[in-house]
């Protein structure tokens, strides 16, 4: 049971953040920063883990997205993959791992995976997918603190 | 090697989606994560709404009053102007029968209530599909103006490339001093920019309409309002931006036009 405990509580949070992005993604913008929940739970599960699991924690949010969004799937799965498998190195480094560490790897996360998204097919006005991107990725530092917290418990994960 | 099956295999799903949604359907994955995640999203959704609606009902109460006066006053005006709107109308169809004219069948609104709202991607999921007789292509319609085109299309639920997504073009006209034809595409999440032959007389302001010329969209939804119109010396034309009279994340509920 111990075994797949973690996959269980996984499936668990990608449903319900899936369902969230769905319902409050835009509801729950300030200004033109918009959250993105399912990168933000794929990238702090991610710095738990390491990364050979983390890109498949990426892979599921990227996968979801695309699917609920009816969005470029290769694009969702491949960035969030990528970003993820980088945010996993992060559980190699040899240091205690601290809910601001989480919310800066976030929000470097967050710009990789939306500049991959950009370089394949650069929108018309690049600057204002750049700000965008950039509120959106503090937005997902933000939200990252509350998200570790939660995932932790529900994981009962010690990090030390 | 996880990471480069996992990276092919996305390359691989983007593929599916693209041949799926080229036949107006969304693809298997598409399918299957809305089916999982819809029941909880409907239920989210119906409790923000209440949530919504009693928190406006509390801090508005005596606004709503007084608007819920001004609109029985209309109402009763709109009743008037309707009866005169018939006698013109009988009269029109007496018109037409006797120089023989046939018009367009009429279109009809199927009422939709936005699930989903994407705002990067460009896209909302509506909570109609086939079995309301959607189809790809056909216009949404919010309040204010043109809110979208129908992209896929699944038997509960459709897609909608949002009116400022690059992906989709709009005939569209621009009403100066005289008729101008564009074509409205999406530049970025809150202006669209106008393809035009003749720009000289756009002026900022100015309105901007579906022109009818595309067989799916019908003439006069409104688009939005004329923000920017500069010269751009590159072509000898004139680079003209449109603020689209819909607000995007303000829309819950829409009209798609059958």
């Amino acid at each position: 049971m111990s075994r797949i405990r973690p996959y269980l509580v996984f499936a668990a949070w990608f449903w319900i953040v899936a369902a969230l992005q769905q319902t409050l993604g835009t509801r729950a913008m300030i200004g033109s920063a918009s959250p993105d929940f399912l990168l933000t739970l794929g990238l702090v599960a991610a710095v738990m883990y390491p990364p050979r699991i983390a890109c498949l924690l990426g892979f599921t949010a990227g996968v979801l997205h695309g699917g609920i969004a009816g969005a470029d799937l290769s694009g969702l799965a491949i960035s969030r993959t990528l970003a993820c498998f980088g945010a996993g190195f992060v559980s190699r480094l040899d240091l205690e791992i601290k809910p601001v560490y989480v919310a800066l790897v976030v929000f470097a996360g967050t710009l990789a995976a939306q500049v991959m998204m950009m370089v394949p097919a650069p929108p018309p006005a690049a600057w204002v997918y750049v700000r965008d991107t950039l509120f959106g990725a503090m937005y997902n530092a933000a939200l990252a603190l509350p998200v570790y917290l939660l995932l932790r418990r529900s994981l009962r994960h010690r990090m030390n | 090697m996880i990471l480069i099956g996992l990276l092919i295999v996305g390359f691989v799903l983007g593929q599916v989606q693209t041949v799926a949604r080229n036949n107006g359907r969304p693809d298997f994955v598409s399918r299957a994560m809305q089916a999982v995640v819809m029941p909880p999203a409907r239920v989210m959704q119906w409790g923000l709404g209440v949530a919504d609606d009693f928190w406006v009902g509390v801090r508005d109460s005596h606004s709503l009053r007084l608007e819920n006066e001004r609109l029985r006053a209309l109402a009763d005006s709109a009743k008037r102007y309707q009866e005169n709107i018939d006698r013109l109308t009988a009269r029109l169809e007496s018109m037409s029968r006797e120089v023989g004219y046939v018009p367009p069948p009429p279109r009809t609104k199927v009422f939709a209530r936005v699930v989903g709202l994407f705002r990067f991607q460009n896209r909302a999921t509506l909570d109609r599909g086939s079995e309301s007789g959607i189809k790809p292509q056909m216009p949404v319609v919010a309040a204010n103006g043109l809110f979208g085109v129908v992209d896929t299309v699944s038997k509960g639920s459709c897609q909608v490339l949002l009116i400022t997504s690059p992906s989709i073009r709009v005939a569209a006209k621009v009403l100066s001093a005289k008729e101008v034809p564009a074509i409205a595409r999406g530049e970025t999440s809150v202006r669209l920019a106008l393809d035009m032959l003749e720009s000289d007389e756009i002026h900022t302001g100015d309105f901007v309409v579906t022109s009818g010329y595309s067989t799916t969209t019908p003439a006069g939804i409104p688009i939005g309002t004329v923000v920017e119109a500069r010269d751009d010396p590159r072509f000898g034309t004139k680079r003209v931006f449109v603020l689209p009279n819909v607000q995007i994340g303000e829309v819950h509920e829409v009209f798609v036009l059958k």
